[in-house]
C-alpha cells in the first residue's frame, strides 16, 4: 500500500542530506546463536537494534537479517531464560556479514557484561545523544527506584540509596545558588530542568503540571512535593525496569513537553519467571515480586508488587517514606493488533511524626496514591507502515498535611474574602498552624502515530508522523487552613497574602502536537550518512478542550546527523527547537490578597481593641503566559571498536531555555483610608468608628505575576570512555565526565528586601531603589570511573566506582555595592530608571543602600572524591547477591575555608539485595 | 586461634571459616577478650594444611593450599550477657544473622577465597562506650553518661584471589566491614558509624628445597564516626585517653556533637613455607604501624587526639601426621608500643606497650571410615599491657595468661554425624594496678573496674553440640549450638565486678564441598 503524501515528506526531509550521489546499498546479516555450552537456541531473537529489522532463530539457532543499512549498528539478541547480547557490528554496503551470538544462561557468566550505561547506543528510533542502560547493568546497580539506575548517564551525582524524599531528575543541568529570593521564590534552575525533562513510561508522557501541592512563596509552613519540577520518580521501582533510554541530545519532534531531553523508561512485560527480590540496608527494607506468563498463543499477563520503605535517621526520629507500587500489563495479538495495556497502581507515604520533646508542633506527611491506565494498539498497514494508538488516563491523589508552632505578636487580622472594609479582630501569641493540600490530578493523554518505511533515492527511509491530544486538571479540594491561625509569616498581608483555595475551580489545561519525523540512512563507499530530521507543532489551548483556540503555539525544527566515514569512527550533530508548557499554577495562579490596616487601636483590655481592615484581591492570572521554549544544539564524535568494547564517545552541547514560567514582582500601590475614631480608653468598649475617612495614603505593593520570564542556559561537555578488559585480571575501566554550566537568568526587577522592610509601611520613605534582576550561575566537573572485576566462573562482578567532584562552583552575577542601583520606585508604583552616570549624584543618596541578602562572591566547593562498591554474585538457581556501600569510606567532605564552601558528602550506606526466581518461564 | 579475633566477637560479626591474617584481619590492634577464647576442635570442618593461606590469610597461599572447591551459608542466632564485664562492655546482647562463603579452586593457576556477613545486633544496655571497641590498645576511648539500648546493623564483605605465574605466586585482597549503629527509645541520642577497608596484596617466589619466600603487605583504613544528639535529653561525654580525670564535656539541647576516628594502619613483611620433617612448616613476621586521628568536626580540622602505635607480629606453625593423628602446632607473638597525644599539651600524655603471645596445639585422629573423629588441642596464651600516664604520673602492668584444654568427638552413623565437645579456659594476672582510691571518681567508676576484672582470675567452660546431615557427597546440612560462661574464680579484685558472663549461639547451614 502506498502513501505518497508521507513518502514524499521523506523525500523532503531526507533530501536535507542528499548532496551526495549516493546508490541504494544494503548487505544481509547471518549467524547462529548458540549457549555459553555451545548448544544452538531456537526461537531467540536477533535485531537490529533502533530499527524495525528483526528475525528469529531456527531450531538450528540460525537467524539471517536483510537488507540492514551499513554502517555501525548494534546487534541485540535475547530470548527469554537467557541474559540479552548486545553486540556492536559494522554493516558493509553489500554482501553478507557473519555474526555468531552467544547466549548465556546467566548475565553474570558474560564474559563482556555490561553493567554501565553503554555510552555510544541510541534509543530505539532516535539518532540523538543516548545512554541505554539494559537490564542486567539496572540490576547490577542495585537501586532503588529509577533515579539510582540514572546515576549511570555522564554528570549525575551519586546519591545515597532509598526513597527518603522526593526525588526528580534533570538531564544536563546543575544547580546554580540556592537563594530563592534571587527567583521571588519562584522554581530554581533545577526545577526548571527537572520540569523540563520528559519522563516517559511505557510509551505514555508522565507529567507533572497539574500538580499544585505547594504553599507558594509566601507559605510558611511546607510539604514534601515535586510540585514546580518534574515527576517524583519513587514511584517507578528499578526492579521493574526493563530497559531505559536516556536522550540526552535533540529528540525526534514525537517527544514534545520538554526542554531538557526525555527519558524513555520501558518496564517489564511479557513471558517472566516468577521472582522475588529482596532489599535490606539498616534505613530501606524492599521486597518486590515480578512474574509474566502466556495464556494460549495470543496473550500474555505480568504482574510486579513493590513494598519499600526507609527510615530516613532510625534511632533519631521516627521519619519514615513507604512505597508500594503494583502494576499489571497485558499483551494480546487478535489478528493483525498487537494491543499493550498496562494497569499501574502505586503509593508514596512520607511521614513525618510530631516529636513533641524536641520540637513541638511540627510535623508533616504527604500522601500520594496514583493509579494509571494505559493502552498501546498496533497494527500493520500495508506491506511497510504501522499504526499506533496510544491512549492514558493517570489519576494522582494527593493528600499533605504539614503543621507548625508559630509564634505572633498580636496584630490586626481579617478573614474577609472580597474586596472591601470590614472590622477585624486581632489575633497572635503562640499557635498551631496547620495546612492541608488535597490535590486530584487528571492526566488524559492520546497518541495516533503512522511509522511508514519505504526506500528512495538510495536511502532507507522511516518517516512517523502523528497527532497528541493532553488535557490536564486537578480536581481537589485544595489549598486549606483555619483562617484564624494562618500558616504565613505576616498576618497584615501587604506582601500578599494566600487564602484557601479550592484546586476544583481551576480550569484545565488543554494542548495539542502535530509532528512528522523523517529517517534516512545511506551508505557509499564505507562510508554511513544518517539524516533524522522533523517538525512539530505545539498548542496550548485558550479554553479548557481541544477544539478551542490556541493560547500559544510554538513550531518545532529539529535535526540531527551522522555521518560515520569508517565503522570506528562517527561525528554526529544536531540542532532543534523544544517547547515546555507552563504548569497550572503559573497559569492559573491564586489570588492575592493584600489586607491593609485602617485602624489600629490595641490595648491591654481586649474588649476595647478595635482593628479595621480594608481586603483588596489581585488576580495575577497573567492571560499572555505560554510556552517556554528551548533551544538545544550539539555536536559529538564517537570511536568505537566492536572487538574489544572501546569506545570513546565526546559530545559538546548548548541548551537554552527562553521564557520559562516564573514570578514577576508586579509593583503597585493600594490606596489605604483613614479614620478618625473616639477614644474608648479605659471604658472597656472598643471606640467608635466616625465615618467616612478623613485622609488616604499609598501603600506600595507588589504582585506575584506569573510570567514567562525565567532563561535557562546550560552548555557543557560529556566523555565516555569504556576501555578494553585486561584479560588476564578481567579487569575493565569505565570513565564517564562531564562540565557542565547552568544560567539562570530572570526577566524583571529585584526589588531586594528593602522594599518590605522599610518602605511599604513607613509613608515617610517616597521611594525605593531597585535592581536588575541577578544572573545566577552554577558549575560542576564530575568525573566518574568504574573499575569493575569480572569472575565468569564465580558469577561475579565487583564494581568501584570513583566518583571526583573536581569542581563545583556557584555564583550570583550583578552588582552589590551601593550604586550598582537601577532605578527606583515610588509609592505609587511608578518605576523610574537612574542612568548608571546619575547614580552617584546627591539627589539619590537615599537610594545608595545596601543589598540585603544578594551576594555576588562566588562559592566554590574544594575538590573531593568518594567511594561506592557494588558485588554481584550468582546464586543457585539462577538467584543473585548483591552487596553495596555507598560512600564506602565513609568520607565526610570537608569544612568551608577562605575561599571555599564546604563539602558534605552523605554518610555510608550499605546493604544487601537478592534477588531469587522461584521457577522457570512459563 | 589469636584471641584478639575472638575478642571482637560480641562488636562485629561472627567469623566462620576466615583465616588470620586476611585483610579484615585488625592490624597493630591488641584487645583484652570478655569472654575467654575456650579452643573446641572444629571438627565438622575438614583439616586444612598450614599454609600460606590457611595459616597466615595470604592470598598469594591460595593457589597451593586450596585443591578443593567448599562454601557454606549460615544462619545464627545468639546473646550474651551478665554481670562479669567491664563498664564499656556490652550487655543483654541479642544478635541474628546470616553469612557465606568458601573457597574455590578457578582453574590451576587460579583460587579464590570470600566471605559476607549480615548482622542485626539488639543491646538492651549498650555500655558507656560510643566507639566499637574500648579494650583495644588504644586509650582514646569516648564515653558518655548513658548506657543506652542500642540496635546495630552490621555488613560485611571480603575476598582473595591468587594466581601462579610459573614459579611465582601473586595474591590480591580485599574487604569492607561496615557497621552503623543507633539508640532505641533513648531520649539522649547517640548514633555511629563505622566503615573499615582493608586490602592485602601478598607476592611470593619459589626457592630451592621447596621453599615459598612471600612478601606482605597490607593496609586497614577505619573511619568511626559519633554523633551525640542533645534533644531531648542530655549527657555528658568524656574523652578518655589514660588514667587522667577527663575533661567534662556537657551536651544538653540544642548543641548536638561529633566525635570521628579515622584511622591507617599498615602491616609490611614477610613470610617463608615449606616442607621440614616430614611435615609443613609456615611463619611469617610484619612490622605494625598505626596511626589514629580524633576529630571533633570533619576531618580536615587539626586533631584533637592521636594515637600512633608500632610495633610487630609474628604467627608459626607446623602441622604433621604422627602414627595417623594429625598434629598442628601454631605459635602466636605481637608486640605493639602507642604513644598518645593532645591537641593541648606538648609530648605524649600517655604511653601504651601491648604484648602478646601464644601457643595452640591440636591433634585430630579420624577412623578409617571415618566414623570417628576426635581432636583435642592445648594451648596457653599470654597478654601483658603496661600503661604509663605521665600526665598523672601513674602507670600500670597487667600481665594475664590463660591456659587451656578442649576435646571434641564426632561420630558418623550414616550420613549422619553427631559432635560433642568441651573446653576450659582459665586466667590468672600479674598485675600492679593504681590504687582506686587515690584517683578521681571517674577512674573509679569507668576505669578501675575494668583493670580489676581483667586482673581477676576467671575460669570458662565452653561446650558445643553438632549434628551434620550430608545429602549427597557434597552436600551437608548443619546445626551447631555453642555455649561459653566465664565466671569469677576466687573472690574479685576490688573495684571488679562479680559473678558471670555468658555467650551462646546456635547456626544452621548449609555446606557445600568437602
Amino acid at each position: 500500500m502506498k502513501h505518497p503524501v508521507p513518502r514524499m515528506l521523506g523525500m523532503l526531509l531526507g533530501g536535507l542530506a542528499v548532496a551526495l550521489p549516493l546508490a541504494a546499498q544494503q548487505a544481509n546479516i547471518q549467524g547462529v546463536v548458540r549457549t555459553d555450552a555451545g548448544r544452538p537456541v531456537a526461537a531467540a531473537e536477533a535485531r537490529i537494534e533502533g530499527t524495525a529489522l528483526v528475525a528469529l532463530t531456527d531450531s538450528a539457532g540460525f537467524y539471517r537479517l536483510r537488507s540492514v543499512p551499513p554502517g555501525p549498528q548494534i546487534l541485540l539478541v535475547r530470548r527469554i531464560g537467557f541474559a540479552p547480547t548486545r553486540l556492536p557490528i559494522t554493516v558493509p554496503t553489500s554482501g553478507t556479514l557473519t555474526v555468531d551470538a552467544t547466549l548465556a544462561a546467566s548475565a553474570l557468566s558474560l564474559p563482556d557484561i555490561i553493567v554501565t550505561a553503554d555510552p555510544i547506543s541510541r534509543a530505539a528510533g532516535e539518532l540523538a545523544t543516548a545512554s541505554v542502560i539494559d537490564r542486567e547493568a539496572i540490576a547490577a546497580q542495585n537501586a532503588v527506584g529509577i533515579r539510582g539506575v540514572l546515576e549511570l548517564l555522564p554528570g549525575v551525582p551519586m546519591s545515597p540509596p532509598g526513597i527518603d524524599g522526593p526525588q526528580q531528575f534533570a538531564l544536563r543541568n546543575v544547580p546554580s545558588s540556592g537563594s530563592t529570593q534571587l527567583t521571588n521564590g519562584g522554581p530554581g534552575a533545577s526545577d526548571l530542568a527537572a520540569f523540563g525533562t520528559q519522563i516517559v513510561v511505557d510509551g505514555v508522557p508522565m507529567s507533572n503540571n497539574a500538580n499544585l501541592q505547594t504553599t507558594g512563596p509566601r507559605g510558611e509552613v511546607n510539604v514534601p512535593s515535586t510540585a514546580g519540577g518534574g515527576i517524583d520518580l519513587r514511584t517507578i521501582p528499578a526492579a521493574t525496569l526493563e530497559r531505559i533510554e536516556a536522550i540526552r541530545g535533540v529528540p525526534s519532534a514525537r517527544f514534545g513537553d520538554l526542554t531538557q531531553g526525555v527519558i524513555l523508561v520501558e518496564t517489564r512485560a511479557g513471558v517472566v519467571p516468577p521472582t522475588l527480590n529482596a532489599r535490606y540496608d539498616p534505613r530501606t527494607f524492599s521486597l518486590n515480586a515480578i512474574a509474566g506468563r502466556g495464556f494460549g498463543t495470543r496473550h500474555t499477563v505480568t504482574g510486579h508488587l513493590d513494598v519499600t520503605e526507609t527510615r530516613t535517621a532510625p534511632g533519631v526520629r521516627n521519619d519514615l517514606s513507604r512505597r508500594f507500587t503494583g502494576q499489571l500489563a497485558h499483551r494480546a495479538t487478535p489478528g493483525r493488533w498487537t494491543l499493550d495495556s498496562r494497569l499501574d497502581l502505586f503509593r508514596v507515604l512520607q511521614d513525618s511524626p510530631e516529636r513533641p520533646e524536641v520540637v513541638e508542633g511540627r510535623a508533616s506527611r504527604a500522601d500520594d496514591r496514583g493509579v494509571r491506565v494505559s493502552h498501546r494498539g498496533r497494527r500493520p498497514v500495508g506491506q511497510q507502515a504501522t499504526f499506533e494508538l496510544t491512549a492514558s488516563v493517570n489519576h494522582v491523589r494527593r493528600d499533605a498535611r504539614s503543621q507548625s508552632l508559630l509564634i505572633r505578636s498580636a496584630l490586626p487580622f481579617t478573614d474577609r474574602l472580597e474586596p472591601g472594609t470590614s472590622v477585624g479582630k486581632y489575633i497572635g501569641g503562640e499557635y498551631l498552624a496547620a495546612v492541608d493540600l488535597d490535590g486530584s490530578e487528571w492526566h488524559v493523554y492520546t497518541r495516533a502515530e503512522l511509522d511508514q518505511s519505504f526506500d528512495a533515492l538510495g536511502f532507507t527511509n522511516r518517516t512517523r508522523s502523528g497527532l497528541e491530544l493532553r488535557r490536564e486538571w486537578n480536581g481537589g479540594p485544595g489549598y486549606q487552613f483555619d483562617i484564624e491561625f494562618p500558616p504565613q509569616t505576616t498576618f497584615n498581608g501587604v506582601q500578599g497574602f494566600d487564602r484557601p483555595r479550592r484546586f476544583d475551580d481551576v480550569p484545565p489545561i488543554a494542548s495539542t502536537a502535530l509532528y512528522v519525523d523523517h529517517r534516512a540512512r545511506a551508505g557509499l563507499a564505507g562510508m554511513a550518512l544518517d539524516v533524522q530530521a522533523g517538525m512539530r507543532l505545539d498548542l496550548l489551548h485558550r479554553g479548557t478542550a481541544w477544539f478551542s483556540a490556541p493560547r500559544d503555539q510554538v513550531v518545532q525544527p529539529r535535526v540531527q546527523a551522522e555521518l560515520a566515514p569508517a565503522g570506528w569512527f562517527r561525528l554526529r550533530g544536531g540542532w532543534g527547537r523544544t517547547a515546555k508548557m507552563p504548569p497550572l499554577s503559573a497559569l492559573y495562579p491564586a489570588p492575592q490578597y493584600f489586607d491593609v490596616v485602617n485602624v489600629n487601636w490595641f490595648t491591654n483590655d481586649p474588649a476595647a481593641r478595635l482593628a479595621v481592615l480594608s481586603t483588596f484581591v489581585d488576580d495575577p492570572t497573567n492571560p499572555d503566559l505560554g510556552f517556554a521554549v528551548g533551544t538545544k544544539s550539539e555536536v559529538g564524535v564517537e570511536l568505537a571498536s566492536g572487538r574489544r568494547g572501546t569506545a570513546l564517545a565526546v559530545t559538546v552541547y548548548r541548551d537554552r531555555t527562553r521564557g520559562s514560567a516564573g514570578l514577576n514582582p508586579d509593583p503597585g500601590f493600594l490606596t489605604r483610608d483613614l479614620y478618625d475614631f473616639s477614644d474608648s480608653s479605659f471604658t472597656g468598649v472598643p471606640p467608635t468608628l466616625i465615618e467616612p475617612p478623613t485622609r488616604a495614603d499609598t501603600v506600595p505593593i507588589l504582585v506575584d505575576r506569573p510570567a514567562n520570564n525565567l532563561h535557562l542556559l546550560s552548555e557543557g561537555v560529556e566523555i565516555s570512555l569504556t576501555l578494553p578488559e585486561f584479560r588476564p585480571l578481567n579487569l575493565r575501566l569505565d570513565v564517564q565526565g562531564a562540565w557542565a554550566r547552568t544560567e539562570l537568568e530572570r526577566d524583571g526587577l529585584d526589588f531586594g528586601r528593602v522594599f518590605a522592610e522599610s518602605f511599604q509601611m513607613n509613608a515617610n520613605r517616597p521611594r525605593s531603589p531597585y535592581w536588575e534582576s541577578p544572573v545566577r550561575t552554577g558549575e560542576r566537573v564530575l568525573l566518574t570511573y568504574r573499575l569493575i572485576h569480572h569472575q565468569p566462573e564465580l558469577g561475579l562482578i565487583i564494581t568501584a566506582t570513583m566518583q571526583h567532584n573536581a569542581r563545583d562552583r556557584t555564583q550570583n552575577l550583578g552588582g552589590a555595592d551601593t550604586l550598582a542601583f537601577a532605578g527606583y520606585v515610588t509609592r505609587a508604583g511608578e518605576l523610574v530608571p537612574v542612568p548608571v552616570e546619575r547614580r552617584g549624584d546627591p539627589e539619590f543618596a537615599d537610594l545608595r543602600v545596601a543589598r540585603i541578602g544578594f551576594f555576588n562572591d562566588p562559592s566554590q566547593s574544594r575538590a573531593d572524591w568518594m567511594l561506592g562498591i557494588n558485588v554481584t554474585k550468582t546464586l543457585p538457581m539462577g538467584g543473585r547477591l548483591n552487596f553495596f556501600a555507598f560512600n564506602a569510606l565513609d568520607r565526610q567532605g570537608r569544612l568551608a575555608e577562605p575561599g571555599f564552601s564546604g563539602r558534605n558528602y552523605p554518610p555510608i550506606r550499605y546493604g544487601m539485595t537478592v534477588m531469587m526466581p522461584l521457577g522457570g518461564p512459563r | 586461634m589469636r584471641w584478639c579475633l575472638c575478642a571482637v566477637l560480641p562488636v562485629t560479626l561472627v567469623a566462620q571459616v576466615r583465616p588470620a591474617g586476611s585483610p579484615l584481619d585488625p592490624i597493630a590492634h591488641l584487645t583484652i577478650p570478655i569472654v575467654n577464647t575456650v579452643a573446641i576442635p572444629r571438627l565438622f570442618e575438614p583439616i586444612v594444611p598450614v599454609g600460606l593461606f590457611h595459616a597466615l590469610g595470604l592470598a598469594a597461599g591460595l593457589v597451593d593450599d586450596v585443591e578443593r572447591s567448599r562454601g557454606s551459608i549460615r544462619a545464627h542466632v545468639g546473646g550474651e550477657g551478665g554481670t562479669f564485664r567491664r563498664p564499656f562492655d556490652p550487655d543483654d546482647v541479642s544478635r541474628r544473622g546470616a553469612e557465606a562463603g568458601g573457597w574455590r579452586r578457578l582453574s590451576a593457576r587460579r583460587a579464590v577465597w570470600g566471605r559476607a556477613a549480615v548482622q542485626d545486633a539488639g543491646f538492651g544496655n549498650a555500655g558507656h562506650a560510643t566507639f566499637t571497641d574500648p579494650y583495644g590498645s588504644s586509650p582514646l576511648v569516648i564515653a558518655d553518661t548513658t548506657a543506652p539500648r542500642l540496635r546495630r546493623a552490621a555488613a560485611l564483605l571480603e575476598g582473595m584471589i591468587g594466581w601462579r605465574l610459573g614459579g611465582a605466586r601473586l595474591g590480591l585482597g580485599a574487604g569492607l566491614d561496615v557497621r552503623e549503629d543507633a539508640t532505641r527509645d533513648a531520649r539522649f541520642v547517640r548514633t555511629a558509624r563505622h566503615a573499615n577497608p582493608a586490602l592485602q596484596v601478598s607476592l611470593g617466589h619459589a626457592l630451592p628445597l621447596g621453599l615459598q619466600l612471600v612478601a606482605i603487605g597490607r593496609w586497614s583504613g577505619a573511619s568511626e564516626t559519633a554523633i551525640f544528639r542533645t534533644e531531648p535529653g542530655s549527657s555528658r561525654a568524656y574523652q578518655f585517653d589514660g588514667f587522667d580525670e577527663p575533661f567534662p564535656r556537657d551536651l544538653a539541647p540544642p548543641s548536638a556533637y561529633l566525635r570521628r576516628n579515622q584511622r591507617d594502619a599498615y602491616a609490611l613483611g614477610g613470610a617463608l613455607a615449606g616442607g621440614l620433617l616430614g611435615g609443613r612448616f609456615v611463619m611469617g613476621w610484619s612490622r605494625t604501624y598505626r596511626a589514629d586521628r580524633h576529630f571533633s568536626l570533619l576531618v580536615n580540622d587539626p586533631p584533637s587526639d592521636t594515637w600512633d602505635a608500632d610495633g610487630w607480629t609474628g604467627r608459626a606453625g607446623y602441622h604433621r601426621l604422627i602414627l595417623g593423628v594429625a598434629m598442628t602446632l601454631t605459635l602466636h607473638a605481637d608486640r605493639l608500643t602507642g604513644d598518645v597525644t593532645r591537641q593541648d599539651i606538648d609530648g605524649v600524655i600517655t604511653r601504651v606497650r601491648d604484648t602478646g603471645m601464644g601457643l595452640d596445639l591440636q591433634a585430630r585422629w579420624q577412623s578409617a571410615r571415618p566414623a570417628w573423629d576426635v581432636g583435642v588441642s592445648f594451648g596457653v596464651d599470654r597478654r601483658r599491657r603496661q600503661v604509663n600516664d605521665f600526665l598523672v604520673r601513674v602507670a600500670s602492668d597487667l600481665d594475664v595468661w590463660y591456659p587451656r584444654a578442649a576435646v571434641a568427638v564426632a561420630w558418623t552413623r550414616g550420613s549422619t554425624s553427631f559432635l560433642l565437645g568441651a573446653g576450659v579456659t582459665g586466667s590468672g594476672a600479674y598485675a600492679t594496678l593504681p590504687n582506686p582510691t587515690s584517683m578521681g571518681p571517674l577512674y573509679q567508676t569507668y576505669v578501675a573496674p575494668a583493670l580489676s576484672r581483667d586482673a581477676t582470675r576467671s575460669i570458662t567452660i565452653g561446650a558445643m553440640v553438632g549434628v551434620r546431615r550430608r545429602v549427597t557427597e557434597l552436600l551437608s546440612f548443619e546445626l551447631t549450638p555453642t555455649w561459653q560462661r566465664t565466671g569469677v574464680r576466687g573472690s574479685p579484685a576490688p573495684f571488679g565486678p562479680d559473678g558471670a558472663y555468658t555467650r551462646w549461639a546456635i547456626g544452621a547451614g548449609v555446606v557445600v564441598g568437602r
